[in-house]
């Protein structure tokens, strides 16, 4: 009785055994659904705040191209300016949305930093205008080349730039410089706004962390993807003043 | 002196663009990107019509606009990028005469800006103006000032034109349509809702200071103010 009673009460606890784990698998199971159901939830939400901010950029460029169109005043050339500026923003915007984006595949080859500076602060030179800031360049033409994607490390150059823009309300000084440290090309970007918040300087590069209202917070985020992906590094400082100053190292060729 | 249009928006770009095109109308534009700028140059100068859009980085148009309205009656034009009703009604409720959704043609911003500077100016110092009763509910189109039961009624500028047109055909009924040309002067989307959101705050101010309910909703058609 004893021996069967014995055997009795193992199968017993083997059967809650084998029920408690499947009972745990279940768990588990509705565990991940619940989590992959979250994380579909959150890239959704994520998604639709990214469209519904890219939409309202879209809005603001489309109304402001009508205006400018429609301007009575001003000769045809001063019309087709104000639209190339327009233009000009929506490639702005098409840089800013494919910097966040990951790519399939990153070619990097041989480029030069310099002509990226030239091409990139050509592209925001109605910016700059409109903000009132007066861009100031150190970059020499002679500038070893770097190893990079072309295309990402504009969209680099365009994130950091704009940043340094916004950071300048009512005007100011952009400085961008770069030189050679050692194996290291250096293009540093510097505005004369108020700087970071110090409480908001050490997540700066994390995504979704803006210091700007209205800021979605992937600017400086896919900065330092860029720079990662070429093997390089990018770091943000207050200077001691007044100003910021972020600092992009690439590996020269 | 031309017209003074205070346009806020932070959107340089737009801005801009909105500046050239009231300058090459004859008025006079002058901008500001940030609400706290807004207010000072308002308290400044107080322009003819503020053209305003409702996302600002330091705080939000609708606040800007409840705080301005508080003070100032000149009409607010308020720009909204997205299209939702609840974002209008929103403007409406908080005193903004109208709004426009972007993106826009210049054509429908400056018909809109012309009329609401009509309607104000034609409301203006120097107008002649009628004294309208009906029932406990007095409207004095010269001063524009308006009241139940002898005390004054806070409405703004675009509910004042509201009241004062059903006060003028007291148990009348008036279409939507006339309702919206007469006080907009144009026709805006007649399936907007920003008149009914008007009628209901005219309504519960009036209600509010013991008036009841004069103004009857005539469904599919439009309202009558009872005496």
């Amino acid at each position: 009785m004893t021996t069967s009673g014995s055997s009795a009460s193992s199968q017993c606890g083997s059967g809650g055994e084998i029920e408690r784990e499947r009972h745990l698998a279940e768990l588990r199971e509705d565990l991940e659904r619940a989590r992959d159901l979250a994380l579909e939830r959150e890239k959704l939400a994520v998604t639709g705040t990214l469209a519904a901010a890219t939409a309202h950029d879209i809005r603001n460029i489309l109304s402001a191209l009508a205006l400018d169109l429609e301007a009575a005043e001003g000769s045809a050339e001063d019309r087709l300016r104000a639209v190339k500026r327009h233009f000009d923003r929506f490639n702005v915007l098409a840089h800013r949305l494919l910097s966040y984006a990951k790519p399939g595949r990153v070619t990097l080859a041989r480029m030069s930093g310099a002509d990226s500076v030239d091409r990139v602060l050509q592209l925001l030179s109605g910016h700059l205008a409109i903000s009132r800031v007066v861009p100031r360049v150190d970059v020499p033409r002679d500038l070893p080349r770097v190893l990079a994607d072309a295309g990402r490390f504009d969209h680099l150059l365009v994130n950091l730039v704009l940043n340094a823009i916004q950071a300048t309300t009512g005007g100011g000084t952009l400085d961008v410089a770069a030189r050679v440290e050692g194996p290291w090309i250096t293009v540093e970007v510097v505005d004369d706004g108020p700087g970071i918040p110090p409480e908001a300087l050490a997540r700066i590069f994390q995504p979704f962390s803006s210091t700007r209202v209205g800021g979605f917070g992937l600017g400086l985020y896919s900065c330092r993807e860029i720079a990662r992906e070429c093997g390089g590094t990018v770091e943000a400082e207050n200077l001691p003043v007044r100003g910021a100053r972020v600092t992009v190292r690439i590996p020269s060729q | 002196m031309s017209q003074s249009i205070l346009i806020v928006d932070d959107d340089l770009f737009l801005a801009e663009s909105l500046a050239r095109l009231l300058k090459a109308q004859g008025f006079r534009p002058r901008t500001a990107a940030r609400a706290g700028d807004a207010l000072a140059m308002v308290t400044q100068e107080p322009p003819d019509l503020m053209v305003l859009d409702i996302g600002l980085p330091d705080y939000d148009g609708v606040s800007l606009c409840r705080q301005v309205r508080a003070r100032h009656r000149f009409p607010i034009l308020m720009l909204t990028a997205r299209s939702e009703a609840m974002e209008k009604v929103v403007g409406l409720e908080v005193g903004a005469d109208d709004y426009i959704t972007k993106p826009f043609a210049a054509q429908e911003l400056r018909a809109r800006v012309r009329a609401h500077l009509r309607r104000a100016g034609e409301y203006g110092a120097g107008s002649v103006g009628r004294l309208i009763r009906v029932g406990p509910i007095q409207v004095d189109e010269e001063s524009r000032r308006a009241s139940v039961h002898g005390a004054p009624l806070d409405l703004t500028e675009t509910e004042f034109r509201i009241l004062a047109l059903l006060a003028a055909n007291a148990g009348r009924a008036l279409s939507r349509e006339r309702v919206f040309e007469e006080v907009w002067g144009y026709e805006i989307e007649f399936n907007s809702n920003s008149l009914e959101v008007l009628v209901y705050r005219i309504r519960n101010k009036i209600g509010r200071l013991g008036g009841g309910r004069p103004i009857t909703t005539l469904r599919g058609f439009g309202y009558r103010l009872d005496p």
